[in-house]
């Protein structure tokens, strides 16, 4: 028992005495080969940590947590910044051709706009275009966005993993080739020939487009190329180099315009619009002119076949939305003929009706029958005698009227006449010669109320016509009974018409009497006493009459 | 002329194929032991020319070689290890195993390890020149040494110019 507790002291003393030396030595080594250490620890860690998840993976994840929590909302953050940048740029470039042609397959297709624009955002970038050489594996041509390292080195082993997987495939009975390798996020496609092979390296998303164009080029290739690729032995200055490049270029060409658009300066899409809007005004413009003159040829057809209208050149234009009229008839019942035809053939414009009605008899026969006409209707006046020689355009008219404002009126409404430019007056104002007749009963002296009227009319005639002259007043008797009876009845009856002419109605005319003791011509006293009874008093002496 | 051509190396496993590929790429040997898998690709640019070089994975008993892998080649190098007389033995089945797939290119063939002792079995040597009439050349190399590698490439890179 004793042996053994001295061997524990021992024991005990020793791991206190080394515990310090061996402490520091560990410290020391640890300085001095850190890397030795960690190359010593690291597949321990590895299982040190799987042991850890399997018995305890609460722990693990909670430990680790934090860390790769940030990790994944950084690169979560990260990446949807990239995608909203993308969208901002989509927006800025919103009225693009290309925009448009979106939102057209949108319709077709029948997806929404924001799934193509999200499609758009995740597009393809090409980097690199290998054509290689199928057997061996050697690069015929490359060409890339990116700097590729070792090109031929990437060629030879994907020729090599090709072979091995078409030669596995084969083996479990079906042929196929292998389209695609993946990688992180990109991929490398491949789309074989007879001899050789494009090997497209792609980051981001490969879309129908991108596969399209790869087949395309592919096909030039072979097209254009296939027999210097088939007899290929090694020279490589047997194929055209830069022909081989130009098909292949496209596919850069495609990167270009799917990821870069903000690096080309596009057309405006403003100028296209305003192009559009040239053609399509410009076609509408043709349109209207074209069926504005269609109507116009019809309007014009139409007034020229209208039997009324044929003799007058009216002319219809057309002035945006309005017709006008234009020419000139002789009356209104043409111009407005002419309006009801042309409006019953518009639909929507308005009509502007600028016909003029000239009144103008040119034909001097119709001129001299118009003279006629209005003569005619003077002459019916009392004391209007007019004749006319109308001598176009000259007017020369003759003949009397009883006073000048009658005169006046005449030549008036003669100078209204159009076609009468000149007037020559060779009218004379000739006053009428009033003559009247007074009748006495048997042996009256005094004037009976008839023959007073009769004076009356008689003095307004003169004082209308302001007639100066010497008035005659001659007094017949019916010779029956004496003489000297008869002398004397005169000279009362004479006396009688002189009082009643200068007291009662004032004429100013001069008198003269003259008594003749016989009755007048043509009267027999003896079957007609009355009418041998009488006076006259005109202008005239009884012999001028 | 701008040359490019695809050279495999064939042989069995442990051989030295690797080793003699990255002396004559560049410059360097080691000794640890790593088994290729698969295929591993060199490039190597001459003068007059870019060699592809095909290290394949060596052959065993339980691994054919992958005929595929031999599509296209302009040249063979086979490798036999001096130390190991089935290696040698099995270079006659290889070369009839290129000609199969690619006739009339020509073969350079490497007895390596020949710094280490080995069993110089003259009548298998002779024999060897003997199993084709594309052979080119037979060198005893080291891929440690680097003894007769350079010469090993040269005399394959100077045969297939010549050829084409």
């Amino acid at each position: 028992m004793k042996n053994q507790e001295s061997k524990e002291e021992e024991t005990q003393a020793l791991e206190d005495a080394l515990s310090p030396i061996v402490n520091k030595l560990i410290d020391k080594n640890y300085e001095t080969s850190k890397d030795k250490i960690a190359s010593q620890m690291a597949p321990l860690i590895g299982s040190a940590i799987r042991e850890q998840i399997k018995s305890q993976k609460d722990d693990v994840v909670d430990a680790l947590y934090p860390v790769m929590g940030n990790m994944i909302s950084k690169y979560v953050t990260q990446s949807l910044e990239d995608l909203l940048d993308k969208i901002n740029t989509q927006i800025q470039n919103g009225l693009s051709m290309r925009a448009l042609k979106r939102k057209i397959t949108a319709k077709i297709k029948g997806v929404s706009e924001t799934e193509l624009l999200l499609s758009e955002m995740t597009s393809s970038y090409i980097q690199s275009v290998l054509l290689i050489h199928k057997e061996t594996g050697l690069v015929l041509a490359h060409i890339e966005n990116q700097t590729l390292n070792e090109p031929e080195m990437l060629a030879s082993m994907m020729t090599a993993i090709r072979s091995f997987v078409n030669d596995w495939v084969e083996q479990s009975g079906s042929y196929q080739e292998l389209g695609e390798i993946d990688y992180g996020g990109n991929k490398i496609i491949i789309e074989a020939s007879g001899y050789s092979y494009l090997a497209v390296i792609v980051q981001g998303g490969a879309y129908k487009t991108t596969y399209d164009a790869i087949r395309v080029c592919l096909e030039n290739i072979v097209l254009h190329h296939g027999d210097a690729i088939r007899e290929f032995n090694g020279d490589l200055s047997v194929l055209d180099q830069e022909a081989l490049k130009k098909e292949m270029l496209p596919l850069l060409a495609l990167q270009d315009q799917e990821q870069l658009p903000q690096k080309k300066q596009p057309i405006h899409p403003l100028l296209y619009l305003i192009l559009v809007s040239m053609l399509g005004f410009g076609g509408y413009s043709y349109y209207k002119h074209y069926q504005a003159q269609q109507l116009q040829k019809r309007l014009q057809n139409l007034l020229y076949t209208t039997p009324q209208l044929t003799l007058y050149r009216l002319t219809p234009h057309i002035e945006g939305e309005q017709v006008v009229l234009d020419g000139e008839v002789p009356a209104q019942y043409y111009k407005d003929l002419a309006q009801k035809i042309v409006k019953k053939q518009l639909k929507t414009s308005t009509l502007q009706n600028n016909i003029v009605v000239v009144q103008s008899f040119t034909d001097p026969q119709q001129i001299s029958s118009y003279i006629a006409y209005l003569l005619q209707g003077f002459a019916m006046q009392e004391g209007v005698h007019l004749h006319y020689i109308y001598n176009y355009p000259i007017l020369t008219l003759e003949g009397s009227v009883w006073n000048p404002s009658q005169k006046e009126k005449i030549l008036k409404k003669l100078v209204e006449i159009k076609g009468v430019q000149k007037v020559y007056d060779k009218i004379v104002i000739a006053p009428p010669l009033p003559i009247t007749t007074l009748y006495f009963s048997k042996g009256k002296r005094s004037l009976s109320t008839e023959a007073q009227a009769k004076l009356i009319r008689f003095t307004k005639k003169l004082m209308r016509f302001n007639i100066k002259g010497k008035l005659f007043i001659t007094i017949y008797s019916d010779t029956l009974g004496s003489k000297k009876a008869n002398a004397l009845l005169s000279q009362h009856r004479a006396k009688a018409i002189k009082d009643f002419l200068l007291s009662k109605v004032r004429v100013h005319n001069p008198l003269s009497v003259e008594i003749k003791l016989s009755p007048p011509k043509g009267i027999n006293p003896k079957k007609q006493p009355a009418k041998a009874r009488c006076a006259t008093i005109a202008l005239t002496k009884e012999d001028k009459i | 002329m701008q040359i490019v051509y695809k050279v495999v190396m064939i042989g069995d496993f442990g051989v030295g194929k690797t080793s003699l590929v990255q002396r004559f790429i560049n410059n360097s040997f080691s000794e640890e032991y790593l088994s290729t898998i698969g295929v591993s690709i060199a490039k190597k640019t001459t003068e007059h020319s870019t060699i592809m070089l095909w290290d394949i994975e060596g052959h065993t008993e339980f691994k054919p070689i992958f005929k595929q892998y031999l599509l296209g080649a302009k040249g063979f190098i086979l490798v036999g290890d001096m130390t190991r007389i089935d290696t040698i033995k099995a270079l006659q089945h290889h070369i009839e195993l290129c000609h199969g797939i690619v006739p009339d290119v020509p073969i350079v063939i490497a007895l390596n390890k020949a710094d280490i002792e080995n069993i110089e079995n003259a009548e298998v040597l002779q024999q060897v020149e003997k199993i084709s009439s594309h052979i080119v050349k037979v060198l005893k190399t080291s891929a440690k040494s680097g003894e007769h590698v350079e010469e090993l490439f040269h005399a394959l890179d100077k045969a297939v110019i010549e050829g084409l």
